[in-house]
């Protein structure tokens, strides 16, 4: 792996906008001065790292849920039947991704980002038009797209009767052009679509979801994470309406997007070389780690203790829930810029990788996006 | 080749690229024409209005599915008929920008 300075292409900023990357330049996210070249072989150990920890982070699913975990995940009782029936039906799931560090020899699992994943149209639309003016011979870990679609093709007949609609929060730019993304990719899959803001979401007399034109809501993309809509006010409809709501992420991701996924997955995979070791509110005699909330996204409330020193830390407001404590794992530095890898899973499958460098030791709001390619 | 063969963007990114920072319309309170033309009725004392397969109770001329559950005309020939009412607003208040 190395990264690689590069000129950025004529009236780029214009082209990156045509293909829906309007976010681009907040926080300088996206500058195209660097890529990273890789070479096949490298290649296929993240695909192969990517494969089996999807493998087996399911199994932690599955391990949570016969068990019946859900306290140990601080998922809410009432939640629990919702869950599991999401689990046995196997309601589809559309996408997820790995957060891979990897310094050109081992990859550990930094996180999963498994419910509510961004940074999606970047790794699968503009990375891939920006390798076609660079070198076109060039490949790329990246059928994101594709596979999109056919999945989502596949999926469609598990649907619930009735549209699919995409959802995100109001005034974000990112999470709108990701929904609308996605939305375009079952557009192209057959799917009849529409659009709603989770804000809103309705509910009629009977207890039954509805847009905010009076349409029934029958299936539900939601670019919105389960632990917040299991802290909402219409929460208790979610249980109420699983014959008259399809959710996708279905229900079970809230098992997988929980820190609590990484203490459950070094103790059920304690040798496997991508799984770093992690314990729930204790170092467990670790003297370099980092410190993650249960609940934390974009980095927030994140510390690394370097010898009982506090190296770097983000604030917040998680961390209610208690603290996941993960070995800490040396990101490579490319001169002050240190990658990591955002390997995404399309219907369980590996389907490409986005990757996210940042100044710091801390991968969180402030880094920066660059495009790969491999030989 | 791990890469996709083609990469098609469609016309719903096309639209929302176009639209951006524009708020997706929202149907409060609407008229509920029909190819030009509206359809009401009148039932114990309520007036209703037809549209998109559904009666909605009809104020002031306008009426409201996003507040108000369509009803079928068994429904509001029932002398005890009240429309059902949408609340919305009950998701939402959690969210933050660049989610993952």
């Amino acid at each position: 792996m190395q990264r690689i300075p590069i000129t950025p292409r004529p009236n780029w900023t214009q082209k990156i906008a045509d293909q829906g990357f309007l976010f681009y330049d907040i926080d300088s996210y996206y500058n195209e001065s660097a890529a990273y070249a890789f070479t096949a072989a490298e290649i296929d150990v993240i695909e192969k790292a990517t494969s089996e920890l999807q493998r087996m982070c399911l199994e932690v699913v599955d391990h949570v849920v016969n068990k019946k975990l859900y306290k140990e995940f601080h998922i809410q009782p009432a939640f629990a039947d919702f869950i599991e029936w999401s689990w046995k039906n196997d309601n589809p799931s559309f996408y997820g991704r790995f957060d891979l560090a990897y310094n050109g020899t081992d990859i550990k699992m930094l996180e999963f980002n498994a419910d509510t994943p961004t940074s999606l149209l970047e790794a699968s639309v503009i990375q891939w038009y920006w390798l076609q003016e660079f070198d076109p011979m060039y490949d790329q870990f990246n059928s994101i797209h594709e596979k999109l679609v056919a999945h989502m093709q596949a999926c469609k007949q598990w649907l619930y009767n009735g549209p699919l609609y995409f959802a995100c929060i109001k005034d974000s730019v990112e999470d709108y052009m990701t929904v609308k993304y996605l939305e375009d990719c079952a557009f192209q899959a057959d799917i009849l679509t529409g659009f709603t803001y989770m804000e809103d979401i309705g509910v009629d007399d009977p207890g039954h979801f509805h847009t905010a034109a009076g349409q029934p809501l029958t299936n539900v993309f939601k670019l919105y994470p389960w632990e917040w809509l299991f802290n909402e006010e219409f929460s208790s409809y979610l249980p109420h309406n699983m014959d008259h709501t399809l959710w996708i992420e279905p229900p079970y991701k809230a098992i997988l997007s929980n820190k609590m996924l990484l203490v459950y997955l070094h103790e059920l995979f304690p040798d496997s070389p991508y799984i770093l070791p992690a314990y729930f509110n204790k170092d467990g005699g670790m003297r370099h780690y980092v410190k993650k909330p249960v609940y934390s996204r974009e980095g927030a409330n994140v510390s690394i203790v370097w010898n009982g020193r506090t190296i770097e830390e983000q604030g917040g407001d998680y961390g209610s829930e208690g603290f996941v404590y993960q070995e800490y794992f040396e990101l490579p530095d490319f001169k002050h810029n240190k990658p990591v890898l955002g390997s995404w899973i399309i219907g369980g499958m590996p389907a490409g990788m986005g990757i996210r460098e940042s100044s710091g030791l801390i991968t969180g709001n402030g880094s920066r996006f660059c495009p790969h390619y491999f030989i | 080749m791990k890469k996709s063969n083609n990469v098609v963007l469609c016309s719903v990114l096309l639209a929302a690229i176009s639209s951006c920072a524009q708020k997706e319309k929202k149907d409060e309170w609407i008229v509920g024409a029909q190819n030009g033309s509206t359809r009401d009725t009148t039932l114990h004392g309520n007036q209703y209005r037809y549209f998109g397969g559904f009666w909605y109770p009809l104020i002031l001329g306008r009426i409201s599915p996003a507040s108000y559950q369509g009803a079928t005309a068994t429904q509001i020939s029932n002398p005890g008929f009240k429309a059902g009412k949408i609340r919305t607003g009950g998701f939402g208040r959690s969210g933050r920008s660049g989610i993952s």
